[in-house]
């Protein structure tokens, strides 16, 4: 099965930032579930995980 | 499951039809309108662990979801509730806040363990004034990508608005009509390949 993966990553709705480091948050979704549904986040949008960005680079 | 690629064979009009047709985990299709199996995690309709029932659950799902109530004033409520039940045998749903959120943090169903791991820069360090972030760990949180879409996946709820296989759709006029993701031209070249073999009229489709 074909199943093509979507990644997003959108720093301003992080709200874990602590130290000397933010969290980026980092979506996945998959191209087989229609446009609809992927932006009404019915789990068709997921946190996949958080890119640890190291502040003043 | 769904087996992504049929091929038909006509001795006349060659036809390519790519279509996502449901099968067992063998790979063999399954009469049409057959339900998906029950997941492992499926106990049943009266089932609402960790909750000890239904009005539990909704009770937990409007005071935290919806309502988004504070921790203060879901003890409030907590405390009325039990006030309005002393002499009986009965409970409210919960002590309190912190008896909710380990309901709630103890739910297992659609649950993926988060993960990390550490990196660190490994380039060429300048002479002076190195950086701090270039000698420090950094640590990546993530979910397992491959159990996550296999949810998605699996998710009843999308069932009629998720699309099995890229597709190509046209109108009377031979415009190509577009519309989500998989009737795109990425979509479908990334998953078909077209082989020709003319002496036998046959089309191979391969996903």
């Amino acid at each position: 099965m074909f199943v093509p993966i979507i990644l997003g990553s959108d720093k301003t709705t992080v709200s874990v930032a602590t130290g000397h480091t933010e969290y980026w948050p980092v979506y996945l979704s998959i191209g087989n579930v229609h446009n609809n549904v992927r932006r009404a986040h019915r789990n068709g949008l997921v946190l996949l995980g958080f890119l640890a960005i190291p502040k003043g680079i | 499951m769904v087996c992504n690629f049929n091929l038909y064979e006509y001795l006349n009009e060659p036809l390519m039809i790519l279509q996502g047709v449901p099968c067992d985990e063998d790979g063999i299709a399954v009469p049409e309108g057959t339900p998906p199996p029950p997941r492992e995690t499926d106990n049943g309709a009266e089932d609402w662990t960790p909750y000890e029932n239904r009005p539990q659950f909704e009770f937990a799902d409007y005071i935290y979801t919806k309502n988004q109530t504070s921790s203060g004033s879901i003890d409030q409520l907590l405390n009325i509730w039990a006030a309005t039940l002393v002499g009986t045998d009965l409970e409210p749903p919960f002590l309190d806040h912190k008896d909710l959120y380990r309901t709630i943090d103890s739910t297992p169903v659609g649950d993926i363990t988060w993960e990390s791991f550490k990196l660190k820069y490994n380039g060429e360090l300048p002479d002076d004034d190195i950086p701090a972030w270039m000698e420090a760990e950094h640590e990546v949180w993530f979910r397992d990508p491959r159990l996550l879409i296999h949810n998605i996946l699996a998710n009843a709820d999308f069932n009629g608005e998720i699309d099995i296989s890229p597709f190509q759709e046209y109108d009377a006029d031979d415009n190509h009509r577009y519309q989500n993701f998989m009737s795109g031209n990425w979509a479908w070249k990334q998953a078909v390949r077209v082989y020709f073999c003319l002496s036998s009229k046959i089309i191979y489709i391969h996903c």
